[in-house]
């Protein structure tokens, strides 16, 4: 069966992403994710600017496609984002990865949502936008 | 390194304390002494590597001047640099700076560069907002961050490029004069 997402042949080994993908045209992702995939973008925009100016649902299934099959998608309700300032008053986006509670992890489920937090992050970080990632983890 | 190394248990004991039901204070301090576990490993590398051993007490001086928000700002230009770099464009590092600097940078460096930005955050977070609540999956995440700067840290601390950040925590300021 074919896995769903991305084309197969884009995947690392390790199931990312890699940083060239940015340049993946949102009329390619809808193919996949549907004409709603990202509505405030452009068929000519790219995964990049997508990542730069994220909207909810668009990131959740971008994040959990990324992860099909695996435990943080398993684990990952949906990806939230609101954009502020930081502590010391520069542009900053939060990311969150809501989770199913857990009182006590393992800590492979700990090490991948590690993993995947990084991930998302250097994807925010080597796209258009301009202010500073900081990933974060709920769970309910 | 023990007192950082001794933080950075510190902070996983304070994580389970309460295996039931974690107290917010728990979760809060064991945010905090995370980043401090960090923030005191690279202090103490970096006064040891910019300060002589004689006299005695010169680099615990030394320590004492470097700064959190001026530290995190060095860290942010350092990756942005990174990024502008394998982007083709033109950092925002003074030429001076720029031209010492060895890219891409290690990802060792990065990570722990990015480490130290995240929980400077968390650690504000955890002591003075007291609007969200922490979950123990969040507050190990930040540790397990902080425990894998650690090693990445000790695979470069002897760079060139890390001996330019330590410079750089502590005079980046005086640097755009």
């Amino acid at each position: 069966m074919k896995e769903p997402g991305l084309d197969t042949r884009h995947r690392e080994k390790n199931g990312e992403i890699s940083r060239k993908h940015g340049q993946t045209l949102v009329g390619t992702l809808r193919k996949h994710y549907g004409a709603a995939f990202a509505p405030h973008f452009k068929d000519t925009d790219t995964l990049s600017d997508v990542l730069g100016n994220p909207d909810e649902p668009s990131l959740t299934k971008l994040f959990k496609d990324r992860y099909a099959g695996g435990l943080v998608s398993k684990i990952t309700k949906r990806v939230e984002f609101r954009f502020g300032e930081d502590s010391d008053g520069s542009p900053a986006v939060w990311i969150t990865i809501v989770a199913n509670a857990d009182l006590h992890p393992p800590e492979a489920k700990i090490e991948a949502l590690r993993r995947a937090a990084e991930a998302l992050r250097t994807d925010v970080l080597n796209s258009e936008n301009k202010r500073w990632p900081y990933v974060q983890i709920k769970t309910e | 390194m023990t007192f950082p190394r001794d933080l950075l248990n510190q902070a996983a004991l304070l994580a389970n304390k309460e295996p039931a039901r974690p107290k917010q204070a728990s979760l809060r301090r064991a945010v905090s002494t995370a980043y401090y576990a960090l923030f005191h490993l690279i202090i103490e590398d970096s006064a040891n590597t910019l300060a002589p051993s004689s006299p005695a007490g010169l680099r615990r001086v030394i320590e004492r001047a470097f700064q959190h928000g001026q530290m995190k700002t060095a860290c942010k230009k350092f990756l942005e640099a990174d990024i502008a770099r394998q982007k083709g464009h033109q950092t925002a590092l003074p030429a001076g700076v720029e031209s010492i600097i060895t890219f891409p940078l290690n990802p060792d460096l990065t990570n722990v560069l990015i480490a130290f930005v995240d929980l400077q955050e968390a650690r504000h977070k955890a002591d003075y907002d007291l609007s969200d609540q922490w979950n123990r999956l969040d507050v190990l995440d930040k540790i397990l961050m902080a425990r894998q700067a650690f090693a990445a840290w000790s695979n470069v601390r002897r760079t060139p490029n890390a001996a330019v950040l330590m410079s750089a925590l502590l005079f980046s300021k005086e640097w755009h004069r």
